[in-house]
């Protein structure tokens, strides 16, 4: 949840409008960590994600300094930023493919078994979630792992909330179909029973 | 409380459990990005200045207006102050115009005359480096959508791209220490960006720089980065050396100007030149720099300035904007500076107009560089 809603965080706003310098050292304390988070999740990549958090803070100040910038929801503005980031860095390069092979961990040091294992799953969560739309799976981030209200990810995602709820009916429709092994074994059956020649 | 779990596909949830667990993060990563940021926050804040708007002309014509026009003497002055408003509109729509101007149009030159006293009037390091930067992009683009229409890139265009690379490594010897390492950084990564863009953009293009332009290109970012990467390694030595072959020329004629060399007098009552170290013959000796290094020439009074607002942003959300998108022309922030800047004379022999932020002449520096950003003295 946000954890200045209200006045407090309209204050902080105010006078990070201003650039005030501690005003905007305590935003910057309040978020930085929970935004690494958001970016490690999706990227995988320690130094991707604190280039993210490094450039959301950037694009926040020169908002602010252009007279933009969040009117109301900060969290949600920082997030959106994040968010944005992401998606035009997998846009300069393929998302990693559903189906991942046991060789595929990237610390290239031999690991225990079920390390590797545990790395294989972790990428493939990841990749499925890459493959969402951007809208969905800012949802599925947003309330998943940050737990969010409807509320407050139909803010940053500047969508109302019925909006918001079927995207998530969809990005879990898409998840199952991704992850989960009886639907993907189902999904291939149906997928074999309409080729012609089965 | 997470609502979304309890409704949730158990089985869903536990693939998606095992993302929850975030890596610890490196302490030293972590607050070296809120230096970062916090170096980046303080550069935007205005400068506390005492300045007294009553001693420059605007500040007097706001006085005059304030009150009665009185006299005969302050009714013509009102005059040529509108005459003098409606050239500069006219000249402000012909500047507006030449933004989108190329090499081989005739605006184009009112496009780069713009461009220097824009990068004259930046009043901050940082300010500037922004601005370096959006020309270095401009200039790639320019070279990118001539080749592309099958013309030559002309020699002069690439030059100014080198000159402007150049600029944005010597913002780095105006800045305080604590401030190097975050814009070294920042000035890698514009670096890398372009190269992968421009590599990109190569690669989609069916036509494109010719070959021999496209390396010479490719080179000129390369080297620029590779300095960038030694800088960071040690970047005392990146600002003195640049100090040393740019900026340092330029300030020692700043100082020369206002500190002339004691010449010895005849009547013996002056001090020997022995004394002043010179031993070279009567020429003035170059002074070092501040330890600072904070030479950019800057006036204290000199308001912030900086109006290079955010671009557009690369994604469809326009309102989180990042970096330098297309600009209208920079107002004169503060008429107090003169009557504009001077060209002046180094003692290497290099002809350095402040206005245009250029050095002309040979240079045997061995830096490279052909360019230094110019701050009215």
């Amino acid at each position: 949840m946000d954890r200045n809603m209200g006045t407090s965080q309209e204050e902080l706003l105010a006078r990070a409008k201003r650039l005030d310098m501690e005003a905007l050292a305590e935003i910057y304390d309040l978020y930085n960590s929970s935004l690494y988070g958001y970016a490690i999740r999706l990227l995988g990549d320690v130094e991707l994600a604190e280039d993210c958090v490094a450039e959301t803070f950037s694009r926040f100040l020169q908002a602010l300094n252009a007279g933009k910038g969040p009117q109301t929801y900060l969290q949600a503005y920082l997030y959106r930023v994040a968010h944005n980031w992401i998606t035009d860095q997998y846009r300069r390069q393929p998302i990693p493919p559903l189906s991942l092979d046991e060789d595929m961990h990237t610390s290239g040091e031999p690991l225990p078994e079920q390390k590797v294992v545990e790395n294989i799953q972790k990428e493939k969560v990841r990749a499925a979630l890459l493959h969402l739309t951007p809208d969905q799976r800012q949802v599925i981030m947003l309330k998943y792992y940050e737990g969010w209200g409807n509320k407050e990810v139909a803010a940053a995602l500047d969508k109302p909330l019925g909006a918001v709820k079927s995207l998530q009916h969809r990005a879990l429709g898409a998840l199952k179909r991704m992850l989960l092994p009886v639907e993907e074994k189902h999904y291939e059956c149906i997928q074999r029973s309409v080729r012609p020649g089965y | 409380m997470n609502v979304f779990k309890d409704r949730f596909d158990p089985d869903i949830e536990k693939e998606l459990s095992l993302l929850e667990s975030v890596p610890p993060r490196d302490p030293e990563s972590a607050a070296r990005g809120r230096e970062y940021f916090l170096t980046e926050a303080r550069a935007l804040t205005p400068p506390v200045s005492n300045y007294d708007e009553s001693r420059n002309w605007i500040g007097v014509l706001l006085t005059a207006f304030g009150g009665r026009l009185r006299s005969p003497v302050i009714t013509v002055l009102a005059s040529i102050a509108l005459v003098f408003v409606i050239l500069l509109g006219g000249t402000s729509a012909t500047v507006y115009a030449a933004q989108g101007s190329m090499p081989d149009q005739v605006l184009y030159s009112v496009k780069l005359l713009s461009e220097d006293l824009r990068l004259g009037l930046t009043s901050s390091s940082q300010a500037e480096l922004a601005l370096t930067f959006e020309l270095v992009e401009r200039r790639i683009e320019e070279i990118i959508t001539l080749a592309e229409t099958g013309s030559d890139v002309p020699d002069s265009v690439v030059n100014r791209l080198e000159q402007h690379l150049d600029q944005s490594l010597n913002v780095v010897v105006a800045i305080d220490d604590d401030e190097v390492e975050p814009v070294m950084v920042q000035i890698q990564k514009h670096l890398r960006d372009q190269i992968q863009d421009y590599t990109q953009t190569k690669g989609q293009s069916q036509d494109g720089p010719k070959e021999g332009d496209w390396d010479r290109i490719r080179d000129m970012l390369q080297t620029n980065l590779d300095k960038v990467d030694a800088g960071i390694k040690d970047p005392e030595a990146f600002r003195h050396s640049y100090r040393n072959n740019t900026r340092y020329e330029y300030h020692y004629a700043e100082e020369s100007e206002e500190e002339p060399v004691e010449e010895p007098v005849a009547s013996g009552e002056g001090e020997p030149a022995e004394e002043s170290g010179n031993t070279n013959g009567p020429g003035p000796q170059p002074v070092e720099p501040p330890d600072n290094g904070n030479g950019t020439g800057q006036q204290p009074e000199d308001p912030p300035g900086n109006t290079f607002g955010p671009g557009p942003a690369e994604n469809a959300d326009p309102e989180p904007g990042y970096g330098p998108g297309p600009q209208p022309e920079d107002p004169p922030a503060d008429s107090s500076n003169g009557p504009g800047p001077q060209p002046t004379v180094t003692p290497a022999g290099y002809f350095y107009s402040p206005g245009l932020g250029t050095f002309n002449g040979s240079s045997d520096s061995g830096s490279g560089s052909n360019g230094s950003s110019g701050k009215s003295p």
